[in-house]
């Protein structure tokens, strides 16, 4: 039975592993192909128009313009989706700059708040583990924009007697404890759990009707395996 | 007038062959060379030395990044542009610390890229409108960060055993200080964290990792 459970948690940090990468790979090719091609169709085309006859206001002209927006536009879509799946901020820049990104695009997007403190950590975090506080952010935030009716946002970053702790604090309608349980075991935040677990970190939840969703995590940083 | 030599680093030939077309469209501009990766635009920029560089930032081998920091080693007096499709502010600022004197988004490059590069000769800095309102943004939105000065050590003492959930009189017995003390630094805890009620103080609390979330 233990056997079965080693085995059980080994293949889903694998299938997690297997699918970050995946994510990567997915994004780099949507941002660097796909993206650059649609950017240089729209670049072509924008000279195409400029080439016509001056004063030639005709509908080529127009037809053309038409395609130059939606070209654009659909630049714009194919970089949300890269960006969602994996953000090139993340790789090169870190967690920090990532969550400022992050935070900004959805502040814009959903009207909702976000005020972020994010100390310098003494010693760097890992790959994986940036991954992971990324993801389990995201998560939150999605969440608190589809269901919590939330105004304001707060993420904290800090680390206190070497263990590093992020906090997602949100003013929204809250849920009860069974509901914060079942969160925790739902779909999203199962994975959340998981990512954490691996890592060698623990999720925790607290919520009251109407008292907002707090979600925390503790990563404590003496382990070895990081 | 004498013509401005211009160096072109992209991996997309369709994205240089647009920009070569749109340069070339200027009387006092000349392309001298295109660049495919970062190896290349060093090789011909250490050859050629030419005015300005315009640089994917993006690029595959050598990145973008990188290639800038060499570049100016082989040609001292070269300026260079940075060219991107990421607007995200961390780019923005690297480049510019790294001593790009501009920074092009491809997405606006047919409006951007001849006044980016007459700007460059001048001796100015160009930003591609949504990269200058994203640096603009980032500025704006640098606040102060919640330091670990912001309380005292005696405050911080304080707002734990407030957020534990001790009384006033517990706290002045733990501490060994007289009630009106306690009182005094909480309404200051209340002050210096903008917060109305003890909730307030909690959440501070729990957000800084005094005290554990339990569940």
């Amino acid at each position: 039975m233990e056997k079965t459970n080693v085995q059980l948690q080994a293949l889903s940090a694998h299938v997690l592993k297997a699918q970050e990468e995946e994510r990567i790979r997915l994004a780099r090719e949507l941002h660097d192909e796909l993206g650059q091609a649609l950017t240089s169709i729209k670049l072509a085309l924008e000279l195409a128009i400029t080439s016509l006859p001056h004063g030639d206001i005709n509908k080529t002209s127009r037809v053309l313009s038409d395609l130059c927006a939606y070209v654009e536009t659909t630049g714009k879509d194919v970089q949300r989706v890269a960006r969602d799946l994996r953000p090139s901020v993340l790789d090169d820049f870190g967690l920090a700059a990532a969550l400022e990104s992050y935070s900004d695009a959805y502040s814009k997007r959903t009207g909702i708040k976000v005020s972020l403190s994010l100390d310098h950590l003494s010693r760097p975090l890992s790959k994986e583990a940036e991954t992971v506080l990324y993801r389990i952010v995201q998560e939150a935030l999605t969440n608190a924009a589809k269901h919590a009716g939330a105004k304001n946002i707060s993420i904290d970053l800090t680390e206190r007697m070497s263990d590093i702790i992020l906090t997602v604090l949100d003013d929204g309608k809250g849920c009860g404890p069974e509901l914060a349980s079942h969160q925790k075991s739902g779909f999203g935040l199962l994975g959340m759990t998981e990512r954490a677990r691996i890592i060698g970190a623990r999720l925790s939840i607290t919520s009251k009707p109407r008292e907002g969703f707090c979600l925390q995590i503790h990563l404590p940083t003496k382990r070895v395996k990081l | 007038m004498k013509r401005v030599t211009v160096l072109l680093a992209d991996d997309h030939a369709l994205v240089r062959s647009g920009m070569r077309a749109l340069l070339e469209a200027q009387p006092d501009v000349e392309v001298v060379a295109e660049a495919g990766d970062g190896r290349e635009a060093i090789k011909l920029a250490r050859e050629l030395n030419p005015d300005i560089a315009i640089i994917d930032i993006a690029m595959p081998g050598l990145n973008g990044i990188d290639t800038l920091r060499q570049i100016f080693n082989v040609c001292p007096t070269i300026k260079v542009l940075a060219c991107s499709m990421y607007s995200d502010l961390p780019y923005i600022v690297e480049s510019l610390r790294l001593g790009a004197c501009g920074y092009l988004l491809k997405n606006s490059a047919r409006d951007d890229l001849v006044r980016a590069v007459q700007a460059t000769r001048e001796g100015k800095c160009f930003l591609s409108l949504d990269a200058a309102t994203q640096l603009v943004e980032g500025f704006v939105r640098k606040v102060e960060p919640e330091g670990k000065d912001l309380l005292t050590d005696r405050e911080r003492e304080i707002l734990q055993l407030i957020a534990e959930g001790k009384t006033n009189k517990e706290i002045a017995g733990t501490l060994n200080l007289s009630l009106k003390t306690i009182e005094t630094h909480r309404s200051n805890l209340m002050r210096k964290l903008k917060v109305k009620e003890v909730t307030g103080l909690v959440q501070y609390a729990i957000r800084k990792g005094l005290i554990k979330l339990n569940v």
